[in-house]
């Protein structure tokens, strides 16, 4: 091979690395928009209602995800999430299948933790009492089987306002308690 | 007694319940219980919307200002009581075959 062959494929190889490598960046400028681009593309298959609230998560979900590789992935996967929902949509509809529960339960027993004890210290036991005797009277109305119920946690605050009464308090709280997994084990389908 | 949401549980929905059953209190962004559940989003989004059209879960958004953090907010979710409910009735029924007890 003579000189100037040599330099020729010494500017191709240098040159065409320069021009792959300015092409990668390139793209990966354009990276971003064409994300949104593919998103907007997956949404718009979804029921209308839900277009915007999952092109924002999906958005922000994308952004948690580390790496170009990844996030282009993580695009097709939610290509296939679009997908799904968009199927389960069109088939409730056709079907009159309600997603929603007949009744709703009455209560959520995730507000019980919320429970607090306002009072001042050393207050009368005997308003304690009518307190826990409403909530008992109120849990035992509920008609489930299963009850999650944070004790300690409301315990804890209890016997922060009425430390004087400690252990009335926890008494009275086992007593609640009880009651539940008593109305629980009531409630569960024989064996 | 109550009825509970009619809802498909399969063994990935078992383990994204499992998850928030840890701390009923906790609320979870998408990609934190796509990579905590190890559920794939594919998967992932299907079953958080019909958990929460059912019910067993609520959603919020973060509460940021998208243009100061420079990102987009996040929607985290959180199990309601007919979740837990749900979710222990489902979970017991895995657990006490196991030998594990049901009510913790």
């Amino acid at each position: 091979m003579d000189i100037v062959g040599i330099l020729t494929a010494v500017v191709i190889f240098f040159g065409g690395g320069l021009l792959v490598n300015a092409l990668f960046n390139e793209l990966l400028e354009w990276q971003p928009r064409f994300r949104n681009w593919c998103l907007r593309i997956i949404v718009r298959r979804l029921p209308e209602a839900e277009q915007a609230t999952r092109m924002e998560e999906w958005a922000a979900h994308l952004n948690d995800c580390p790496g170009t590789f990844s996030k282009l992935l993580l695009l097709l996967s939610f290509w296939w999430a679009g997908h799904s929902i968009a199927r389960e949509a069109e088939t409730n509809k056709t079907t009159g299948v309600e997603q929603q529960p007949k009744s709703a339960p009455a209560i959520e027993v995730h507000r019980f933790y919320d429970i607090d004890f306002i009072g001042p210290e050393n207050a009368d036991g005997s308003e304690l009492s009518q307190v826990l005797e409403r909530l008992r009277n109120k849990l035992a109305q509920l008609d489930v089987a299963r009850v999650w119920i944070d004790t300690a946690d409301a315990l804890d605050k209890a016997t922060k306002v009425q430390r004087a009464q400690e252990e009335r308090v926890r008494e009275l709280f086992e007593d609640v308690r009880s009651a539940v997994l008593k109305k629980g084990k009531q409630d569960d389908p024989p064996e | 007694m109550s009825e509970t949401p009619e809802i498909r549980i399969s063994t990935q929905a078992l383990k994204v319940l499992r998850l928030f059953l840890e701390n009923v209190r906790s609320e979870h962004s998408g990609a934190e219980i796509a990579r905590e559940a190890k559920v794939g989003p594919g998967t992932l989004y299907p079953m958080l919307s019909r958990f929460e059209k059912a019910g067993l879960f609520e959603a919020r958004w973060e509460e940021v200002d998208p243009s100061e953090v420079g990102r987009p907010r996040r929607r985290l979710y959180k199990i309601t009581g007919a979740g837990i409910r749900c979710a222990q009735t489902a979970l017991s029924e895995v657990q006490v075959s196991r030998g594990v007890p049901s009510w913790t």
